[in-house]
Order: structure tokens, then C-alpha cells, then sequence
């Protein structure tokens, strides 16, 4: 029972650990903190019904406790969940250090925004589990998320143009 | 899939954040699960232990309120109430507080 417990637990781990620690890192945890809540994600994830549930299922669940322990974490910190307020802190610089941060087009998003777009685009959850991930309704994620896009590839163009000018 | 830029510019900053990603060690974090679900389990039992205490322990009065010449029938309940307590329920039992540090 163990063996097979821990074989299922192991697989799971090694499949999405990667995975959630770049989206939390991307939607404004640093480094370490993500390490530590996406640990706490992967056991509380293990501690309830979702280990039985299919593997989509599971996944989209366990973006949804690492979003809200990050989101708790904030509040913690006095901080209110900033999902509406752009990125202001100064990630690490090896975290900075790509092509889509040196863009600033990221930074000119909102947190909700860089949520949106990454769940979508990197991670490829449906609408319906962006929603149940971010907590808001399944209707506004079309709309939300093809917001974001347009901000974010009308800065990726303007960036574009300025690199050539340059 | 390639032409589109929003796309292409997340994925490779997804891949270079996955290149950065801390080593993983399942075997490690399984420990700490073990641990929660062991925590878990003694928290369940200590819950059981204290309902039927307090379940016999409220059978004992009603009897002796509602049948004070019978306080021999209270012999059995109070027994019971002695054997839980160094039962597998109790919460001071032998070592408990060794397993939980």
C-alpha cells in the first residue's frame, strides 16, 4: 500500500513539482518561497481526496492550493492580495534574467493578468479550470484573458520595434 | 503554433525558469506526508477515545440520577472508563509524547 502510495505520489511530484514553482515564481513569489509553498501545495495535496482523483483534475487542483497559499502569504504580509497592482518587486536576477522579463512587457501587466496568461498559455488549463484555480467566474476568464493577450502582444511588438530601431 | 509570439515568448521563459527550478525530492517530502497523516490518525483517535469517555461518563450520571439505588450498575461503566484510559485512545499513553517530537 505504501509502495504504490508513494510510487503515485513520487510520479505526480516529479511531474508538476517543476511546473508550479515557475508559476508561482512568475506570478511574483520569489525563489525560495515558491520551493517552500509549492512543498506545502504537494502536501496538502497528498493529505486530501484529489490523490484519487485523475491526474488533469489533480493538477488543476494543485495549482489551486499553491495560488492560495500564495495569496494567504500575502495577506500575511500585510500586502492584500495585490492580484490587480502590476509587478513591483525586484525578483532575483537569474529569475529576471529572460527575454520576457528584460521586455518589461510582463512587468507592465497585472498579477491577475500574468496568472491568466500563464495558466493558459505554458500550463494549457481549460477556461473552467483557470476559473476554479484563480476564483473568479468561468465567464470573465475569455474576457480577462483576452485582454491580457492583447496588452501583453501589443508591448511584445512595441518592444520589438524599439530593438530594431535600436 | 510557433507564429504566435505571446505564446513562443511565454514558453521560453517557462523552459528557462524550469532550468532554474529547485532539484526535486519526492522521497523527502513523502517522509513529511507520513508524518501528516500519522499526526492525522492520532488526532482522530484521541477524538474517538474522549467521545465514548464522555459518552460513558454521561451514561454513569443519567443512571445515577435517574436510578440512585442502582449505583452498582455503575461498577461496569466506571470500569470501562478505567480500561479506556489505558487503552490504545488514551492521549497519555506510554511514548506518545516521544513519537510526537
Amino acid at each position: 500500500m505504501n509502495g504504490s502510495g508513494f510510487g503515485r505520489f513520487s510520479d505526480f511530484y516529479s511531474r508538476h513539482s517543476r511546473n508550479l514553482w515557475r508559476y508561482l515564481v512568475r506570478i511574483g513569489a520569489d525563489p525560495t518561497l515558491a520551493e517552500d509553498l509549492g512543498q506545502e501545495a504537494f502536501l496538502r495535496w497528498s493529505l486530501s481526496q484529489a490523490v484519487s482523483w485523475d491526474d488533469e483534475r489533480s493538477r488543476a487542483y494543485l495549482f489551486t492550493i499553491g495560488t492560495r497559499l500564495l495569496t494567504d502569504w500575502w495577506r500575511r504580509q500585510s500586502r492584500h492580495s495585490a492580484w490587480e497592482a502590476t509587478y513591483e518587486a525586484d525578483p532575483a536576477a537569474e529569475i529576471a534574467d529572460s527575454p520576457l522579463f528584460r521586455s518589461r512587457a510582463w512587468a507592465a501587466l497585472t498579477r491577475r493578468q500574468q496568472q491568466l496568461l500563464w495558466l493558459a498559455y505554458v500550463e494549457e488549463f481549460s477556461h473552467a479550470e483557470i476559473a476554479g484555480i484563480c476564483g473568479i467566474a468561468p465567464a470573465s476568464v475569455r474576457v480577462l484573458l483576452s485582454r491580457s493577450r492583447a496588452l501583453i502582444a501589443g508591448k511584445l511588438t512595441e518592444d520589438n520595434k524599439d530593438e530594431v530601431h535600436e | 503554433m510557433n507564429d504566435d509570439p505571446v505564446r513562443a515568448a511565454l514558453r521560453r521563459d517557462a523552459e528557462m525558469l524550469s532550468a532554474l527550478s529547485p532539484p526535486t525530492d519526492a522521497a523527502a517530502l513523502w517522509h513529511r506526508v507520513q508524518r501528516e497523516r500519522a499526526r492525522r490518525l492520532e488526532r482522530i483517535m484521541d477524538l474517538c477515545g474522549w467521545s465514548v469517555r464522555a459518552g460513558v461518563a454521561a451514561a454513569a450520571l443519567g443512571v445515577a440520577y435517574w436510578a440512585p439505588d442502582a449505583l452498582a450498575v455503575l461498577v461496569g461503566p466506571l470500569a470501562l472508563i478505567g480500561w479506556l484510559s489505558t487503552g490504545i485512545c488514551t492521549p497519555i499513553a506510554a511514548g506518545r509524547s516521544s513519537s510526537r517530537t
